[in-house]
């Protein structure tokens, strides 16, 4: 995070902070399961505000600016300031309230009007710092009784940043008034000052109060699987889905996991239930093709792809597909259609990196080395957080005897995925060279 | 063996391949599962991109304003 | 380990004879130093300077400098060294040299280049300044004008291993190979390092030498009987030669030396399983699967370990994990064929076969393999030609003309299955040494 002046310590212990995942006991690593741009798993699910934000101001610069990763970079979520959108649109006939003539003091002795006013500003006109001012009028004007207008209060803390504040209001509000939603924003406050183990810790309390609750067993989901720590987050997704079995989110992660640990017809099983409930999108069929071709369904892969390629209404979303579509050949043994694949994915999306790793090791198979590095080179401009592009371009170079681009990205190679053991090996001996006197 | 028409069965190797060394190769990367989105996202992208296109024709529209407000803004050299 | 601690040892002393400008009492005093844990306070230099006050200016603290490079603390080295080359002007040549090295470690060739050509500017009848240019160049790739270099050094000094020794992997990158084979055997005249019997022994595998390599490493082994790196290889290298026994005993010993080595590990787990011996070589690979949790060959191996022992679901997972991580890789792909064919699922074997003719098309094997895949699919024409693929592609093993007369022979071709068998039989006759598939079939 960026310009972020929230941060407490810069490096946390491992698996106290989401921004420093742990490497994650019995879960899939990294050259099993791609990674995100932070080094956490790639989840089955998006939900807003936790899709990839760029980490450091090098990689805000260098991340293309598609439709999936344009987010300010500044402390303020993106979600809000897409909101706010509503209030961009100017109404012709001028503003449903104008705000600045308002006179809060008023509003805020009569309670009802107030509270549908608040909700106004808030929601409508995006306007945190008059919603805050009216929030804290009323607030005084019930002599800090209504829980409501601390919860309201601390939505607008949270908003401007100011976490501390946030967290005092919520506290405050679940002493007057026991709700699942202030334990939510509670832990929401908790996540974003990166203090994931708080949040659990609060999560378990609202679960004593309201056990079954699938909200919070879902927010505990997400931070351990935030963390790295797939066995818990799968725990917890199973515990959703006992209360309620048409959870989409934890159907979809739990597949996911399964299809990563190497169980892809149990991951198909979780998918084909989502297509029962009638889920019915271009994410869905990609993924219920590749589990169909790894669990061997081979009659339905071509199928699932083509639907999903159908069903697609954006480049990135097209471009995942055949890059999919690629290892489907790849695993065929076609590798015509795996190199026309994974150009496709690059003619959808230009800056997808994996595809570009992968048609570098296509073109050393037929032995050009000088096409194979520039698309390494292409995949680790675009995607700096991952180890295959280096590793591949590292070994090549060791290959050619060209010894100090080798140690370099072999060095990078390790930094991105300590546990991959060619890397460390060919580092290794690298080391050897170069600290020989 | 289980056939009993006087047929007989083929005779598959029982060893298969092994490895005796391993030698590093190249890595692909991965094939991607896609995260299915939830529909509040799906609904906040599809709000967005209304949101965007309804700015982007109120602007037209004020341009246009302008435009015949002040003649066609670009008709070949500005006149001195 | 041991190596490695050489090295150190060697270069620790390299760099003594580098400088010997140093007085006795320095040089005791160097010891007295190295030999404490903690840092001496500067302060006792002041008596010695008196008595030994010749000492001259430039080299004043290359004592210092050296002894926290040795301690491998490159920052306070960093500012030592750019102090004393403020004062010197840069004539200082130990300071340049020492952050040359640093440079080095840090991965920056080209800076550390440069420094050196100052160093053998500044003294230009040292060699080690001159290896070190040319070590410069030999990790930037430029393996030509690094043996010039290197010739120039070896006018200096005449038996020298380093400089043999690196000569010879330059001309080996420049795939020079009889020079590099040269170049190497008098390295090892001046000095048995494992290093250069390695790299010997490499020359010879790439030119497909495997009498010589044997010949190589059997001599390195010699020298340095414990070390399991070389006992691994050479072990390795007997396998491919067919001298089971040999190869064993090395990777035996290689394993007793070090019982995490992935290398022998795989090696001798291959050997065991061979031999019907899966459980011993399931705990081996339990140990490397430790280490190397992402090796394809290691998950081929173990899945044909549960294969071996009919279970087959295991089989199947451990070694759709091996071709998750290498789908290049036909070998894996003819397993997972056998282990569906074995389990009677002919559609799923028929794929991987499939994928596997793709990556490998010439191997009679597999096309043994798919003609019974498609037998039992129901496609008669195509399994007749696959055997026929199958019988013109494979010359040894006999088990592809068996198969070919077991499939004449049910579907009613009695003289052409007749014939397939009497050449199976011959087959059989040239390889009687194992008589493995006979028990199952007379006609």
């Amino acid at each position: 995070m960026l310009m972020d002046d929230n941060t407490i310590a810069q490096i946390a212990r491992p698996g106290t902070s989401l921004k420093l995942p742990g490497t994650g006991q019995g879960a899939p690593s990294a050259g099993v399961r791609p990674t995100t741009q932070g080094g956490r798993p790639l989840s089955g699910f998006a939900r807003p505000g936790t899709q990839g934000r760029p980490g450091t101001m090098e990689q805000a610069l260098r991340t293309p600016r598609t439709a999936h990763t344009a987010r300010p970079v500044t402390s303020a979520s993106g979600r809000f300031v897409r909101l706010g959108t509503a209030s961009m649109l100017s109404n012709p006939d001028g503003p449903f309230i104008n705000l600045p003539r308002l006179n809060f003091t008023k509003y805020a002795q009569r309670q009802t009007l107030a509270k549908a006013l608040f909700e106004y500003i808030f929601h409508h006109e995006n306007d945190v710092r008059n919603a805050l001012e009216l929030a804290s009028l009323a607030t005084e004007a019930c002599q800090f009784k209504d829980w409501w207008w601390k919860v309201q209060l601390g939505k607008c803390y949270y908003r401007l940043g100011l976490y501390r504040e946030a967290e005092q209001q919520f506290k405050s509000a679940l002493k007057h008034q026991d709700m699942v939603d202030i334990y939510l924003y509670l832990c929401k406050v908790y996540t974003r000052i990166d203090q994931p183990l708080t949040a659990v810790e609060i999560y378990k309390q609202a679960l004593e109060k309201f056990p079954g609750e699938t909200a919070v067993l879902t927010g505990i989901a997400r931070i351990y699987e935030g963390l790295n720590d797939l066995p818990n987050a799968t725990k917890f997704y199973k515990e959703v889905l006992h209360y309620d079995n048409t959870h989409v989110e934890a159907i979809a992660c739990i597949a996911t996991n399964y299809f990563y640990s190497d169980q892809p017809e149990i991951a198909l099983k979780f998918y084909r239930r989502l297509l029962q409930m009638g889920v019915y999108n271009t994410e869905l069929f990609n993924n219920l093709g590749l589990c169909c071709f790894y669990a061997q369904q081979y009659d339905m892969t071509l199928n699932c792809f083509e639907r999903s390629l159908n069903l697609s209404t954006d480049d990135s979303a097209s471009s995942d597909c055949w890059y999919n579509i690629g290892h489907v050949a790849l695993g065929i043994g076609d590798m015509n259609l795996a190199y026309q694949s994974f150009r496709l994915a690059i003619t959808f999306n230009n800056d997808h990196a994996e595809a570009y790793n992968n048609l570098g090791v296509l073109e050393l198979r037929k032995g050009h080395m000088e096409q194979a590095r520039a698309f390494f080179q292409s995949a680790q401009m675009l995607a700096p957080h991952t180890y295959e592009p280096f590793y591949n371009f590292a070994a090549l170079s060791d290959q050619v005897g060209d010894l100090q681009s080798s140690f370099n990205n072999a060095k990078k190679s390790v930094t991105n995925y300590a546990e991959h053991c060619d890397s460390q090996e060919l580092f290794k001996q690298l080391r050897k060279h170069f600290s020989i006197l | 063996m289980p056939d009993n028409k006087g047929t007989f069965r083929e005779v598959l190797p029982k060893q298969g391949m092994l490895y005796q060394e391993d030698i590093p190769t190249t890595v692909l990367c991965k094939p991607k599962l896609m995260a299915l989105k939830s529909v509040t996202l799906e609904k906040l992208e599809k709000m967005q991109k209304n949101a965007q296109e309804t700015v982007k024709q109120q602007e037209l529209m004020q341009q246009m304003d302008q435009g015949s407000l002040m003649g066609p803004p670009q008709s070949g050299l500005p006149e001195f | 380990m041991r190596q490695s601690s050489l090295c150190i040892f060697y270069n620790i002393t390299m760099n003594y004879r580098f400088f010997p400008l140093q007085s006795k009492e320095e040089k005791k005093a160097d010891e007295a130093l190295l030999s404490l844990p903690t840092k001496i306070p500067e302060p006792t230099l002041k008596p010695k300077t008196k008595k030994a006050p010749e000492l001259p200016i430039f080299e004043r603290r290359n004592w210092l400098i050296h002894l926290h490079y040795v301690r491998k603390e490159f920052n306070t080295c960093k500012s030592l060294i750019k102090e004393q080359l403020e004062e010197t002007q840069g004539m200082c040549e130990y300071a340049v040299y020492v952050q040359g090295l640093i440079k080095r470690m840090e991965g920056r060739i080209q800076e550390s280049l440069e420094l050196f050509q100052t160093c053998s500017l500044l003294n230009s009848q040292s060699t080690d300044n001159l290896k070190q240019v040319a070590r410069s160049l030999f990790l930037l790739g430029r393996h030509k004008a690094a043996i010039d270099v290197y010739n120039e050094a070896a006018k200096l000094s005449q038996r020298d291993w380093e400089v043999s020794h690196n000569m010879g992997i330059c001309y080996m990158y420049l795939k020079m190979y009889d020079k590099a084979k040269e170049s190497l055997k008098h390295a090892i005249q001046c000095n048995r390092h494992d290093l250069s019997f390695i790299m010997l022994g490499k020359i010879f595998l790439m030119e497909g030498d495997l009498e010589m390599a044997i010949d190589v490493y059997k001599r390195a082994v010699e020298f340095n009987p414990e070390n399991p790196e070389l006992l691994s290889t050479l072990g390795l290298l007997y396998l491919q030669i067919g001298q089971t026994q040999k190869a064993f005993e090395h990777l035996g010993n290689a394993l007793t030396y070090d019982p995490s080595n992935v290398k022998a590990i795989l090696a001798a787990g291959c050997m065991m399983q061979q031999h019907g011996d899966f459980e011993v070589a399931l705990t081996k690979y339990r140990i490397a699967a430790a280490a190397v949790p992402e090796s394809p060959p290691l998950w081929n191996n173990i899945g044909m370990c549960f294969f071996g022992k009919k279970k087959y679901v295991a089989a199947i997972s451990c070694l759709k994990r091996a071709n998750y991580l290498a789908p290049f890789d036909w070998k894996i792909l003819y397993n997972l064929g056998l282990v569906h064919l074995t389990m009677q699922q002919y559609a799923s074997a028929f794929h991987f076969l499939s994928a596997a003719i793709n990556l490998k098309p010439k191997m009679g094997q597999l096309f043994m393999l798919l003609a019974v895949a498609l037998t039992h699919l129901e496609d008669p024409d195509n399994a007749r030609q696959a055997y026929e693929q199958a019988v013109s592609l494979e010359q040894s093993d006999p088990s592809v003309h068996l198969n070919f007369a077991i499939y004449l022979y049910n579907i009613g071709d009695r003289k052409a299955a007749s014939h397939h068998f009497s050449q199976f039989e011959q087959k059989l006759q040239a390889q009687r040494k194992d008589n493995v598939n006979v028990e199952i079939d007379t006609e």
